[in-house]
């Protein structure tokens, strides 16, 4: 290497961005922009790679003082095991194209190794930045048993840096410009979550040359999953959840149970389903259009006449949600099920304390302590808890091998998150058979949601058993 | 703040207009003294969270369509209160000791086995309190079961000026950048105005706008999207605006409802700031160094305030006085409460950048430092103890005074 001269030009990072000091010989990287508030040039962080690359290329000598890490010498992997055939295929596909990229994975398919895997092929200090806290205390788990190193966390409560930390996207979002030059690699757990437009900015203010996503279900509704190429780098490696089943997943059922409301119930579930679908009506709105919803709870907050019909509809849901019912066929089920590990699904928290409250079985929501959270988790791993209720909390990626019954009472029509909470007990054991159960509660509403939530294809290898 | 669904303003084709309530509209003042009622009442009997918000529900807001608003008011008075977990055990430890027997039956059946209510009788028991106070105890650190301690707000005008104030603020969080003209800004308070942009992290542009500035406000990756992540720091900041004496507006750019509209705040709206005026009026001393100084009859015209200096990436000067001459120029700051470190760096800073005609007159009183006193700052630093010395300045005045 030439000693690089004390007046070449300087490329620094700058709270989420690069500054180029161009010195005396005014030379402009492509991508950058004057910025006539510090009189420097300035570029999102995320341009790091390819600027340096550019001053390689041409042969221009620079200061890279924006880089704050060193590679590792030496990581090493404490508990090396043989990869699985596509394991090895994604890596591979990732490393072709230059350690960028989306690999999409059914859930409890080994993603987390597949990312200790690109760890080890890049050797950069690592930011792993994922969506919930539960996910943050697992990878901060298998992280730390997998290497020899100090894992630090962001979020949750802690905050503690290291060569290789877990983040919670929130966290990231709110340190990317004190950190964001730190890491060589970035992985992205459930990278669907990346195109909102404030995760974005988590992708353009690290200079991380190396990224990785990780996905079961890339695509958004949105369409915004398109920009996913140029945060993290294009999808390198798919696989299909049927090509999974039985072989590396548990094979699973699918039970449908339908509930009748009482009578009473019935007759205020009609009573209110009908004032708020006249409301609805009368003022003309369309609820199949695209923002039908949104204008009807905008007509409603306006009059008394409408605040009653929002109120109705949410009666509604409630007694659909939560009807006695459900409550003792849940605990019916629980009976049969004993000596099998279950998750109980709710759609708000209301149902999941009133269950917690009646059976006396842990909680978790977005209330409940980071601490606790893991004593619950851990609680049930361990069986010192057989059932464990929780909200929209646990919708994604959670590890519970020892899971094999699920019950969703309530829940959204989402297809993702259906996928998701499948996946959660599809996670391979010795001799499971996974069952899940569906509370449904006929005529409502509930019925059309269950069907819309059958369409994805999850269900095409699950129902035959 | 005043967040989400509790913002209210009239969205127009080209700008959004923040739904401020006149503090002295006797409806208004009304339904927000019923709301300090209620809290205070709250305290009284230690309700809960939840119970208050219930309470506040059924009394006040009812089906009224203004509810918007009124929970909007309601939730700016519970920000300021003060609440508390109480239960006879941590709920952590209640949970975990109820949790340990279940999943339970939800009625008791043939087979005898104890239900939910039974363990909590015999959990009761050996604790030596009432059953439902392990009920109420098992979920007590959930936000909404917490008591209220504390109300300190007592006047419903108060919770109204307060309410308008979160509700800038709340949409300050959908801006992408903001513009403040400040038209006869007041020395000091511009300085505590610069202070709180530095504290926020916020990086701005000034230019001189008529007899005052323009100051652009935004973060360094403004320069590439319109990006609402200073947001938080631009509302953060904002209640240090309405200090400003002089007239004010402010034009910030908001990302709202999915289209970019400008916001108009200014003085006249009525807002006013809850933070402690720092920078106050003219010292006595300044007045009285500025009588003096005129009666010298030296010829340099003395005025209050002047030019903003800037020195590199945030620091900047906000001058007390400019004395004019035949075309030449000097300022003077007036230093409040100072430490030497801090000086030293000042005046190491104007040298870099050049600007010799900058005159800092520091207190003997005010050092913030112990034991060490005003010398070997350099040449252009007037030290004072009971009054600011006419004729020295004029002295430095005339040395340090450059063609502009």
């Amino acid at each position: 290497m030439h000693p690089v001269p004390a007046t070449a030009p300087t490329l620094r990072f700058n709270r989420g961005t690069l500054l180029w000091d161009a010195g005396p010989d005014w030379l402009e990287p492509p991508g950058f922009t004057p910025d006539d508030r510090v009189a420097l040039l300035r570029a999102p962080a995320c341009h790091y790679r390819a600027t340096v690359e550019w001053l390689v290329e041409h042969g221009i000598p620079f200061h890279d003082k924006a880089r704050a890490w060193q590679p590792f010498e030496d990581l090493r992997h404490l508990a090396p095991r043989d990869a699985r055939p596509y394991q090895t295929e994604a890596l591979e596909a990732w490393l072709a194209a230059g350690k960028r990229g989306v690999v999409a994975l059914p859930t409890g398919t080994g993603k987390s190794y597949l990312a200790e895997m690109c760890m080890l092929a890049a050797k950069r200090p690592s930011l792993i930045v994922v969506p919930t806290i539960d996910l943050l205390a697992q990878w901060h788990r298998r992280l730390s048993t997998a290497f020899d190193q100090p894992i630090g966390i962001l979020g949750g409560g802690s905050h503690e840096l290291q060569a290789i930390t877990v983040s919670t996207y929130a966290s990231a979002y709110l340190h990317v410009e004190r950190y964001g030059d730190r890491f060589g690699l970035v992985i992205f757990d459930e990278v669907h979550h990346l195109p909102a437009e404030s995760h974005q900015q988590i992708a353009e203010g690290l200079l991380a040359p190396f990224r990785l996503g990780l996905s079961a279900t890339p695509e958004r509704a949105d369409e915004a999953h398109l920009l996913l190429g140029d945060l993290v780098g294009p999808v390198v490696c798919r696989k299909d959840i049927r090509e999974f089943s039985g072989e590396y997943l548990a094979p699973y059922e699918v039970v449908r149970l339908h509930v009748h409301l009482s009578q009473a119930e019935q007759d205020a579930y009609d009573a209110a389903q009908a004032r708020w679908r006249g409301f609805v009506r009368q003022k003309r709105i369309y609820l199949g259009a695209r923002d039908g919803w949104q204008r009807f709870l905008q007509v409603a907050s306006r009059s008394k006449e409408g605040r009653a019909a929002h109120k109705a509809w949410r009666d509604a849901r409630r007694i659909a949600h939560s009807t006695e019912r459900k409550l003792d066929l849940l605990d019916d089920l629980l009976q049969e099920e004993e000596g099998r590990r279950a998750l109980v699904f709710t759609d708000d928290n209301a149902t999941a304390y009133r269950i917690c409250r009646e059976l006396l079985v842990p909680c978790i929501t977005h209330q409940t302590p980071a601490k606790e959270r893991a004593a619950i988790l851990a609680g049930l791993g361990e069986g010192r808890y057989r059932v464990v209720v929780t909200s929209r909390v646990l919708n994604e990626g959670v590890d519970l091998p020892e899971v094999e019954v699920a019950v969703v009472v309530s829940g959204s029509g989402s297809v993702r998150e259906h996928v998701q909470r499948l996946g959660r007990i599809l996670r391979p054991g010795h001799g499971k058979q996974a069952v899940l159960y569906e509370l449904i509660t006929a005529r409502t509403a509930e019925e059309r949601t269950s069907r819309r939530r059958s369409e994805h294809e999850a269900y095409g290898g699950g129902e035959g058993g | 703040m005043i967040t989400g669904p509790l913002l209210r303003a009239r969205c127009t084709r080209d700008e959004v207009r923040p739904s401020l309530v006149d503090p002295d509209s006797p409806r208004y003042r009304e339904a927000a003294d019923a709301l300090v009622v209620e809290a205070h009442s709250a305290v009284e009997r230690q309700s809960t969270r939840g119970e208050l918000a219930r309470c506040i529900e059924e009394r006040i807001v009812g089906d009224r369509v203004d509810h918007k608003l009124l929970h909007g008011l309601a939730r700016v008075l519970t920000e300021r209160c003060s609440f508390d977990t109480q239960a006879p055990l941590p709920p952590g430890e209640l949970r975990a000791r109820l949790f340990a027997h279940g999943p339970v039956r939800r009625r008791a059946d043939l087979s005898g086995q104890p239900t939910a209510a039974d363990h909590i009788t015999a959990l009761a028991e050996e604790l030596g309190c009432e059953p439902a106070a392990v009920e109420r105890g098992m979920f007590a650190d959930l936000k909404e079961n917490q008591v209220i301690l504390k109300c300190p707000v007592d006047s419903g005008e108060w919770l109204l000026q307060r309410y308008n104030l979160a509700l800038v603020q709340g949409l300050l969080l959908h801006a992408t950048q903001v513009e403040i003209l400040l038209e006869q800004p007041e020395p000091k308070r511009l300085r505590q105005l610069f202070r709180s942009i530095k504290f926020h992290g916020l990086m701005h542009r000034i230019e001189p706008r008529g007899a005052g500035f323009a100051i652009t406000l935004d973060g360094p990756s403004s320069l590439f999207r319109l990006n609402t992540r200073y947001g938080m720091a631009l509302a953060r900041f904002f209640p240090a605006l309405p200090l400003q004496q002089g007239p004010w507006s402010m034009t910030a750019q908001l990302k709202y409802r999915r289209r970019n509209r400008p916001m108009h705040v200014h003085h006249d709206m009525g807002l006013r700031s809850h933070l402690p005026d720092h920078g106050t009026w003219m010292s006595r001393e300044e007045a009285y160094f500025q009588e003096r100084f005129q009666a010298l009859d030296s010829g340099w015209e003395i005025s209050h305030g002047g030019a903003v200096l800037h020195l590199g990436d945030a620091a900047v000067v906000v001058p007390d006085f400019t004395f004019h001459k035949d075309g030449r120029v000097a300022m003077m700051e007036v230093v409040g409460v100072w430490r030497r470190a801090y000086l030293k760096r000042r005046l190491a800073l104007l040298e870099e950048h050049g600007r010799p005609e900058l005159i800092m007159a520091v207190s003997r009183t005010l050092l913030g430092d112990k034991g060490k006193a005003a010398k070997d700052l350099g040449t252009s630093v007037v030290p004072w103890s009971s009054a600011i010395p006419a004729r020295k300045v004029l002295a430095l005045v005339e040395r340090v005074a450059v063609q502009r």
